[in-house]
């Protein structure tokens, strides 16, 4: 059922060893919390994208680091070929050590810096100047239906928000998009002129995907559309997605931290962990073949509908001073197989080679 | 009801009086639960397994009203026992944990305070010595008041049936009514004097034990503070120490002192694995992580070693991980105490791995009731293939059967079966009467029109086949591998 990809296409969306972080507290108790550090990924057209990781991983920041509800601390985002988003803190810590290099002379070192403070204009530029018309094409659905929906609009209004600030202002038109919208994710015309508190859950995250839907962008965000949600409406919201990306031809950035939902969903998987993507593949693949030992603890924590199953289960713990060894070498993104990427250093590629099926 | 039966709820039925109307939140609830056994309740939201648990508890809102049926908590009704009574039970007997660890602690109060406060207040030992002398009398008296109000509110409720009914003989209504309040008053009378008979001797013999312990106390003290004199320092210390420790001890044959309840939260914290539990004691709830914040819930609930554990949703504010965790340090502490569970949850998957038996609610009612194998393996209520459909697990493909429409409103309940209007199996009956209750086998048992003799065969949905085929296979196939 899932779509076939076509990797050889530019991606729609690009990151680039995106980090944000996050300055927290005030006087002694300062500290940087390091939200994401360096994640990189492409998401190709019409795929789904899965991202996965306990609470407080960074898997939501991510998303709104692309939306550009963050701003990025480091590394760039392209969004359809264009830099939507950069950040430059590596550029300004390569400033500061030039500043400090006693081997180089004066003028090589202005020339230096110049080089490198010209691609921060540039890339504060990028930041501040997107391009109005491209960020349409990509829009967010949030995890609380009932926190991200404001209680005093009405149906209409929220879902026709969007539309408004975009520049349609004729009043025949956005009724009628409103309607078509609201018809493409099951819910009737009528629902439009009521106000949130009056719909169930399910019906609810529907409004917030009707709210996305409007404009009809190509990249959708989906950040835990559905964990907020009784099971039985977990599918029909479920289903809804299944079929705009299959009849619109949606690309999907969807996050989660249930498994067998993202695997049932996704093409790709990429799994998250304090920050850093530590492993990414098919998502087929990645049940095969899981050799991080966070996904493997990931994956033996899901549960089954099936007691004999589960009385056998073992869950395996995950604890990364014990698991890896990093004083020699640090970890980076490697490719392992085709298409299969893992955190890891030269020592523990050779270990997971052996494993792998 | 046989002797391991830990509790018995028969023919519950709960309604919430509202501005609307009377919601008909539980309609008819019947299952027992055995000692050392864990039954998961598992429904949408909505379907009244959280107020069935609340009630078991005492715990019902102050706009819900119990209609009829019986809790048998160890062969005492717990519909019928007055709140005072219910102390005992609850916390001591019946713990509880709640769905939303963020919501159920107090943010501004230390954990330690917490956990403590429970055992603090039940553990008036001297008190409820005292209270148990003159029980007896009380009990007497308080069933006499009951009496007369129960039978003016029955002659009351007649007299309104009476208005549309013109057979119902009311003066003689009236007169049963009469005599029988006549009858209490006189015997209230004596009995009035019996409770404050039998409360002066308890006081006098509470007294005396009392006496008796502080004088033994204080003669110990004594001796130690002529140790002390002419001892060194040192040793000065040691006795001080043995002051304070005999001291403690007279406290506590008063009431759970503040050390005793201190030392006890420790070793539950310590327990249910929060590292560096005196640390942790002076903490606030913002402190800690969701899961260890769902970890304190459990301590509060087992501070007090109650022999039933209610658990309503435990963790469904949690993610996978930390999920799987407090699923096992159920399971752990369920093993070594021996405790009776009730688990709530509205997700199947979480169920597999915790219950024996499993109950499907759907408004208000059980839908279907067996062990866990014989719902995952051999559901029959279309509510349970539905449910079972509606989750993918990490081998299915096949398209999600999610179940169209919503819960129905319960204020004005179906006639027929509640899910009929959700169900494509429907029938023309399923609409007029409610199914009653159809065996399948000893221990499994489900309320559909479907399993009825004259019903025409239906088969489970596809994907709910082919995903059971699926798990039969992999267990046999693991079966021969090990």
């Amino acid at each position: 059922m899932k779509t076939e990809i076509n990797k050889n296409e530019t991606p729609i969306l690009s990151v680039r060893n995106l980090k944000t972080y996050f300055l927290n507290g005030s006087g002694k108790f300062k500290m940087l919390v390091k939200a994401i550090d360096d994640v990189s990924f492409d998401i190709y057209k019409g795929e789904v994208f899965g991202l996965v990781g306990e609470s407080g991983c960074g898997k939501t920041t991510t998303g709104r680091t692309i939306i550009k509800l963050h701003n990025p601390t480091d590394g760039e985002i392209y969004f359809k070929g264009q830099r939507i988003g950069a950040g430059f803190r590596h550029l300004q810590e390569e400033i500061k050590n030039i500043r400090q290099d006693e081997n180089l002379s004066n003028a090589e070192k202005r020339e230096q810096i110049n080089i490198r403070q010209k691609e921060i204009r540039e890339r504060i530029q990028d930041n501040n100047n997107v391009d109005f018309d491209l960020m349409k094409d990509m829009q967010m659905i949030f995890q609380d239906p009932i926190a991200s929906l404001n209680p005093r609009m009405t149906v209409k209004e929220i879902v026709a928000e969007g539309l408004r600030i975009a520049g349609e202002r004729k009043d025949s038109v956005i009724n009628e998009k409103v309607n078509d919208v609201l018809e493409t994710v099951g819910l009737l015309p009528e629902h439009a002129s009521r106000y949130p508190h009056e719909f169930s859950g399910g019906q609810r995250q529907r409004i917030g995907i009707a709210r996305a839907l409007i404009i009809s962008p190509d990249f959708i965000i989906a950040d835990e559309p559905i964990s907020a949600l009784d099971v039985s409406i977990q599918a029909q919201v479920m289903n809804l997605l299944n079929d705009l990306r299959d009849e619109l031809g949606i690309t999907i950035l969807f996050i989660a931290h249930d498994l067998s939902v993202v695997k049932y969903f996704s093409n790709r998987i990429g799994v998250m962990y304090y920050g850093n993507l530590v492993e990414l593949a098919d998502s087929e693949e990645i049940f095969l073949n899981p050799l991080h030992p966070y996904t493997r603890s990931l994956l033996s924590a899901v549960p089954l509908p099936d007691p004999l199953y589960e009385k056998n289960r073992k869950r395996i713990r995950y604890n990364p001073a014990e698991t890896h060894d990093y004083s020699k070498q640090k970890p980076t993104l490697q490719e392992i197989k085709p298409g299969h990427f893992i955190l890891a250093n030269d020592a523990e590629i050779k270990e997971y080679k052996k494993g792998l099926k | 009801m046989s002797n391991n039966t830990k509790l018995e709820v028969k023919d519950l039925t709960i309604s919430f009086k509202t501005t609307q109307g009377m919601v008909r939140a539980v309609r008819g609830v019947d299952f027992e639960l055995q000692q050392g056994e864990t039954l998961a309740i598992v429904g949408e939201s909505g379907s009244g397994k959280s107020v069935t648990s609340r009630t078991i508890m005492g715990i019902l809102a102050g706009n819900g009203v119990i209609d009829k049926g019986n809790i048998f908590y160890e062969g005492e009704d717990l519909t019928q026992i007055e709140e005072s009574e219910f102390h005992e039970i609850r916390g001591n007997k019946i713990g509880m944990i709640f769905q939303d660890p963020m919501s159920s602690l107090n943010p501004i109060m230390r954990i330690g305070k917490q956990i403590t406060e429970g055992m603090i207040l039940n553990g008036k030992r001297l008190k409820q010595q005292f209270e148990k002398l003159f029980h007896e009398e009380e009990a007497r008296v308080h069933w006499l008041k009951r009496d007369i109000k129960r039978a003016k509110r029955e002659f009351k409720k007649l007299k309104e049936k009476a208005k549309d009914d013109s057979s119902i003989n009311l003066a003689e209504a009236k007169q049963t009514m009469q005599a029988r309040v006549q009858k209490a008053k006189e015997e209230l009378k004596p009995a009035k004097k019996e409770l404050k008979r039998a409360k002066s001797e308890a006081k006098i013999k509470i007294k005396e034990i009392w006496n008796e312990q502080k004088e033994k106390a204080n003669k110990d003290i004594q001796v130690l503070k002529d140790q002390l004199q002419g001892a060194d320092d040192a040793k000065a210390a040691d006795i001080k120490q043995k002051i304070i420790d005999r001291k403690e001890e007279l406290a506590r044959f008063k009431q759970v002192t503040k050390r005793e309840a201190r030392e006890r939260a420790i070793k539950v914290m310590d327990e249910v694995g929060i590292p560096e539990p005196e640390k942790r004691l002076r903490q606030y709830p913002f402190q800690f992580s969701g899961g260890m914040r769902q970890r304190i819930v459990i301590a509060i609930a087992l501070t007090l070693d109650p022999e039933l554990l209610i658990c309503d949703e435990p963790t469904t504010a949690l993610d996978v991980t930390i999920q799987a965790q407090i699923l096992e340090l159920i399971n752990k502490l369920k093993r070594e105490h021996n405790l009776s569970v009730i688990f709530i949850t509205h997700d199947l998957g979480v169920v597999a791995n915790m219950a024996d038996r499993i109950a499907v609610m759907y408004a208000g009612r059980i839908v279907e009731l067996g062990t866990s194998e014989d719902v995952f393996y051999d559901p029959r209520h279309p509510y349970t293939w539905a449910l079972l459909g509606s989750m993918p697990d990490l081998d299915s493909k096949e398209r999600l059967v999610a179940i169209p429409g919503t819960p129905p409103n319960m204020l004005f309940p179906p006639k027929g079966d509640a899910f009929a209007d959700r169900n494509k199996y429907a029938m023309k009956i399923d609409f007029e009467r409610q199914p009653p209750m159809f065996k399948i086998s000893d221990t499994h048992s489900a309320a559909t029109w479907l399993l009825h003799k004259d019903a025409p065969k239906v088969e489970p949905p596809e994907v709910i086949k082919h995903r059971i085929e699926r798990m039969l296979k992999r267990n046999s196939s693991s079966e021969v591998k090990s």
